[in-house]
């Protein structure tokens, strides 16, 4: 690979004072890949502590009306709630051969904030979390988590004052601090080798679900389903089946729909653009500005999204559409119900997606939804909303 | 000849470059500003072009991107301000921007309008040499320099690799960090300076975090052939807007203060 390049997506779009951590990174993360103690060390973290293997749910009630098989990978049932995680023990452990001894990490709703405290407590690593001021008042108490957890918060006052600007500040801070400090980026998005690394470290999702459902079903599955936002829990369990005859679907933050400016579907209306130190499709304006959005998940409230995705598309090897606050709120009610399981907003992307394509199934079609997190964290949000106390 | 070159075969001494934000705190005055700041003693100007999302910028220059996006600065706003310059000044100028701006617009034709405006030079700040091949070749198409950023952390592998693509000058960042940064050691920019002087004839600048005539001494001493000034500049800006008189004698004041260090030895 070339500057982490996919088709010409992706790359090292930074500023000179940081090519020189990238490339620090990127060697010694080729050298531990292929460390079996390396490996062995992160296995005990994902099985002992974080609670893989993760299982893979059979939907009696909701496969009945919508005419498929349908099951969900149950990342929502890891320690933290949620498939940030796979990423976080990963490149904590990373950091820590490389001799950090603190990781700054961006967050949006708080997820990776909270997972990247729970690997650095457990690693005994320094965590400071960038978090926009809009985020910190919705997410009070993933703020509370990170803190209890020995985590500092900073908050985040410019631009929008969400996801992206959090980005903003960790790169600034790690800028500054590149020799003690790793940046622990949350998903598959930035400059090389960020993509790559955080790719790697969520393929566990995609390899167990491969295993779980040959040993159920005898065969592959025939869809996958999963929403993107920056996109590594969907490129984490697409990944191992791209060479497969599986049908991929991506599903984006809709928001208030695609004919408003109220949405962060870049994949689905974006142009191609670089923020973040990589190329990929990108909302922003014809000056280049990036857009503000919207999505009522804070994680998939993201302008930009992973370079791999950009490319999958191209290539039209996935298929990404956009699914709106409205269809996701839905999926949330919908799946509590049927099947006692409360999803987070960003997994709901899927679940709709899931629904929406009833009516297309062959009987007894595979389709497995990623249940990318749960739904604990957005309770108070979908109260307010459903409650109508906006 | 390109103004710049032509800045610094003429030049018998250490150039001052100051840096403003075009747009800040609105197109008018942005361009007033920029003329004062001329007038004061200025070699080079480097006029930012405003983004929403400046990574390698401190919060004095990200604040002030902020101002000239909400005033309504737009690229083409950036060119006839540029073009309104250049029917006044003969400065060289160079802008420096962030990557997106440039592509969006399409290389080509960012580098046909920068040059018809009258733009010497450009500087795409997430731009490194690994990604800039076609841009270094539109930009000397359009007889345009391109520049760009050595830090400390740049190893021998990377200065060659930088210096080959640069034309204009070569832009030290004198500080690990972002702009407005204060100076940590001032030691290991003199050896960087040495260092990058050994591999290139280009003129070297050295920017990020110098706020005061000593600053700016110290770099010249070190071997700095200009020195390039930037958030102490804005800063005067954002702490005097809407003081019409006070933001140009401050702004006039400062300059002149560091004009002086760079006149020194004629």
């Amino acid at each position: 690979m070339n500057n982490g390049k996919f088709d010409g997506f992706g790359g090292m779009f930074v500023p000179e004072t940081l090519m020189g951590a990238l490339h620090e990174l990127s060697q010694a993360y080729e050298y531990y890949k292929n460390d079996k103690s390396f490996q062995d060390e992160l296995n005990y973290y994902l099985t002992q502590f974080a609670g893989r293997p993760t299982p893979l749910t059979y939907c009696e009630r909701l496969s009945g009306e919508l005419g498929c098989r349908l099951y969900l990978k149950r990342e929502d049932l890891l320690h933290s709630g949620a498939h940030k995680i796979n990423n976080t023990l990963g490149q904590a452990l990373l950091a820590k051969k490389m001799g950090k001894k603190r990781l700054i990490a961006e967050t949006g709703a708080g997820q990776h904030g909270v997972a990247s405290a729970i690997a650095g407590a457990a690693l005994g690593l320094e965590v400071e979390v960038y978090m926009g001021e809009v985020d910190i008042a919705r997410q009070e108490l993933n703020v509370y988590r990170m803190e209890l957890l020995g985590a500092t918060v900073h908050p985040v006052k410019s631009g929008q004052r969400t996801l992206k600007d959090s980005i903003n500040e960790a790169m600034r801070d790690w800028v500054v601090n590149l020799a003690d400090t790793h940046y622990l980026i949350g998903s598959v998005v930035g400059a090389h080798p960020f993509p790559t690394i955080v790719r790697d470290f969520q393929t566990i999702i995609g390899h167990e679900t491969r295993r779980q459902v040959q040993e159920r079903e005898g065969r592959l599955p025939d869809r996958i389903i999963a929403c993107v936002g920056g996109g590594s829990n969907s490129i984490g369990i697409f990944h191992p089946f791209l060479n497969d005859p599986v049908k991929l679907y991506g599903a984006e933050a809709g928001g208030k729909g695609l004919d408003t400016n109220e949405h962060g579907a870049s994949l689905c209306a974006g142009e191609k653009g670089i923020l973040h130190g990589a190329l990929s499709y990108l909302l922003s304006d014809k000056d280049g500005q990036i857009l503000p959005t919207h999505s009522v998940s804070a994680g998939l409230d993201y302008p930009s999204v992973g370079p791999e995705h950009s490319m999958l598309k191209d290539r039209g090897r996935v298929t990404y559409e956009a699914v709106t606050d409205d269809e996701a709120l839905l999926a949330f009610s919908l799946l509590s119900k049927k099947e006692g399981i409360i999803p987070a907003l960003e997994s709901c992307h899927a679940i709709a997606l899931a629904v929406k394509n009833k009516g297309s199934y062959e009987s007894n079609e595979i389709v497995i939804v990623n249940l990318s997190g749960r739904g604990d964290k957005d309770l108070h949000e979908v109260a307010r909303i459903t409650r109508g106390e906006i | 000849m390109n103004r710049i070159n032509s800045l610094f075969s003429k030049l018998h001494r250490p150039a001052l470059i100051g840096y403003l934000v075009a747009g800040d705190p609105d197109k008018e005055e942005s361009l007033r500003l920029i003329e004062t700041a001329i007038e004061s003693g200025l070699d080079l100007l480097e006029i930012g072009i405003p983004h929403s999302d400046p990574i390698a910028d401190g919060p004095v220059i990200t604040e002030a991107h902020g101002r000239a996006l909400s005033s309504g600065m737009t690229l083409d706003g950036l060119f006839s301000l540029v073009c309104d310059l250049r029917s006044r000044s003969d400065i060289p100028v160079v802008l420096m921007t962030y990557f997106n701006p440039v592509y969006r617009r399409g290389v080509n034709t960012f580098y046909e309008e920068a040059k018809n405006s009258g733009v010497d030079g450009v500087l795409i700040v997430d731009l490194p040499p690994e990604e800039a091949g076609d841009v270094v070749k539109i930009a000397a198409e359009n007889d345009i320099m391109q520049i760009f950023l050595v830090t400390p952390t740049t190893d021998e592998k990377r200065l060659i690799n930088i210096l080959s693509v640069s034309s204009g000058y070569c832009y030290i960042v004198s500080v690990q960090g972002v702009t407005g940064m204060q100076q940590s050691e001032p030691k290991s920019i003199e050896s960087l300076i040495s260092r990058v002087k050994s591999r290139t004839k280009l003129p070297i600048a050295v920017g990020f975090g110098i706020n005061s005539p000593g600053q700016v001494r110290n770099y010249i001493n070190s071997g700095a052939d200009a020195v390039i000034v930037g958030t102490p500049i804005v800063n005067i800006v954002k702490e005097n807007i809407g003081q019409d008189l006070l933001i140009h004698s401050k702004l006039r004041e400062f300059i002149q203060s560091l004009a002086v260090e760079c006149r020194r030895d004629e």
